[in-house]
């Protein structure tokens, strides 16, 4: 599932499942290539906490294959846990540590530990090494999360949520230090976010999930160039013209919705149309009518 | 693996930081105590309760600060976890048995306490096996279910010695006496707690392991 000609995938996943209560992930894929930053979207619960999850063993899966640095996950689960840089959405440190505490606790795991580089890291980010977790604010223990996981020096960063909690300035200082991050071509970035405006920055693929199953994985631009959003007056369209738009909403004066690119020849040309962004394609989805490929 | 599971050790006696003071007076205490009621025995039940405590504490505060997050995101697998927390207890027992012996020896010699060298050693060991029989049985519970949902459990465990002891008949607990002193005097059994101890522990931590591998976190 390579995208990219003669780039190996730093990230594969193939056909994984897993089912959890009432709640199933489903035959997902996708891939990212070395060098490049992936946003992963999709609304909440829609699956991206569990696949990231079943990336780093929290879970176990019912099927399929997880792929990282072309080394089966499970496989090799130490000497490539050592190469990943994990932010999860909520902090799991003790609420007494320090942050030298912290350091102290998961520094040996790490053989390219820099202190040096944490300290940097620590005060680029205000933060106080000798201050306790519990007194620092959600958005600050964010910040201690990417310190922390940017600290060894990691090959593939995983974010899940980093973003949450981060004021627009904390925001725009993670997306600069990815793009730091990100000018050695031999790393990666899994970037899981409902906030959609942060990829539009840093992203070159997109993989979006829907109620458990992968929508669409493919660039940025592909993704943005596919859809469109489309506009009309209300007797426009007929049923069948209708079923083709995803998110279909009708209002007082007209109808708008979200469509194929080449599903577009077969709607009036009177109709108008709107480039679309990824919260438009991601809150059309999450509205229905999507056509099953 | 090896050099991980000594960090994950490592990262347990930091995740037990807040608790520090309270182990290091523990030997101290317990001695205080024994001397007071000149009960010699209290000292070592005393303090491997303590380390019982210990395990149950890390236990705790892994759960309340979602620990098992952390370690699967560091280079450890599911196994490495569950040794290296194996690993941890035992250090905990050997350093509560070195602590009291230090402690039985300076007392012994300053004449306070009237510890014979056999009865000491003895009471040590059987303590030890003892309480890795309620770790054997609490640990996998704790890795399952963790701390919160086991406590039901875990109590009915520890008050089940006392109510059979209770209920026992006077002639029933003169037989139970007998057993244990013809046990615990006979130097040759020693052997047999000891060996006890490692099989309960790895048997158990077998479980964990088996628990562990299916939980989700």
């Amino acid at each position: 599932m390579n995208h990219t000609a003669n780039t190996p995938n730093i990230l594969e996943v193939n056909h994984l499942s897993k089912r959890l209560g009432t709640f199933a992930l489903d035959d997902v894929s996708f891939a990212l290539p070395q060098g490049f930053i992936m946003g992963f979207i999709g609304e909440n619960g829609a699956g991206k906490t569990t696949t990231i999850k079943l990336m780093l063993n929290m879970l176990a899966k019912d099927k399929g294959e997880i792929k990282i640095f072309g080394q089966e996950h499970l496989q090799y689960e130490r000497e490539i846990k050592e190469r990943i840089g994990v932010v999860m959405d909520s902090p799991y440190y003790v609420d007494a540590w320090t942050m030298l505490d912290i350091e102290h606790a998961v520094s040996s795991f790490y053989s390219k530990w820099d202190h040096s580089r944490y300290m940097n890291l620590l005060e680029h980010f205000s933060l106080e090494p000798k201050k306790q977790l519990k007194a620092l604010s959600r958005g600050m223990k964010m910040k201690l999360m990417v310190a922390v996981a940017l600290t060894h020096d990691p090959d593939l960063l995983i974010l899940d949520e980093p973003t949450s909690g981060l004021d627009a300035v904390a925001r725009n200082e993670l997306m600069e230090i990815l793009r730091i991050f990100m000018t050695d071509e031999r790393k990666g970035v899994l970037f899981s976010t409902h906030i959609t405006s942060d990829l539009e920055k840093v992203a070159d693929y997109i993989t979006l999930i829907h109620k458990g199953r992968i929508l669409e994985t493919q660039t940025k631009d592909e993704l943005l160039e596919k859809y469109l959003v489309v506009k009309g007056g209300l007797n426009l369209l007929t049923t069948e013209q209708r079923q083709m738009l995803i998110g279909y909403r009708e209002h007082s004066v007209g109808f708008d919705g979200l469509i194929d690119c080449a599903s577009l020849r077969h709607l009036p040309t009177s109709i108008v149309t709107e480039p679309s962004n990824f919260d438009e394609i991601m809150i059309r989805f999450n509205m229905g009518g999507e056509i099953d490929e | 693996m090896i050099r991980n599971l000594f960090i994950f050790i490592k990262l347990d006696f930091i995740t037990l930081k807040q608790n520090w003071k309270l182990y290091l007076v523990t030997p101290f205490l317990a001695f205080a105590v024994s001397c007071f009621f000149k009960d010699e025995l209290a000292a070592i039940y005393f303090c491997l309760y303590m380390t019982m405590y210990t395990s149950t504490q890390l236990f705790s505060i892994s759960e309340k600060n979602k620990l098992d997050t952390l370690y699967l995101t560091l280079s450890l697998s599911r196994q490495d976890v569950v040794i290296g927390r194996y690993l941890f207890i035992l250090c905990t027992q050997i350093i509560a048995s070195i602590a009291l012996t230090i402690l039985a020896s300076i007392l012994q010699t300053a004449g306070i306490t009237a510890f014979g060298d056999n009865t000491f050693i003895t009471q040590l060991i059987y303590g030890l096996f003892i309480i890795s029989i309620f770790s054997a049985i609490q640990i996998p519970l704790y890795f399952k279910r963790g701390v919160n949902k086991s406590k039901l459990i875990i109590i009915i465990l520890y008050m089940l010695p006392v109510v059979l002891f209770l209920l026992s008949s006077s002639q029933g607990l003169a037989i139970i006496n007998r057993i244990i002193d013809s046990i615990t005097n006979n130097s040759t059994l020693l052997i047999v707690p000891i060996i006890g101890e490692f099989i309960l522990l790895g048997i158990s931590c077998a479980v964990s392991c088996r628990l562990y591998r299916s939980k989700n976190i």
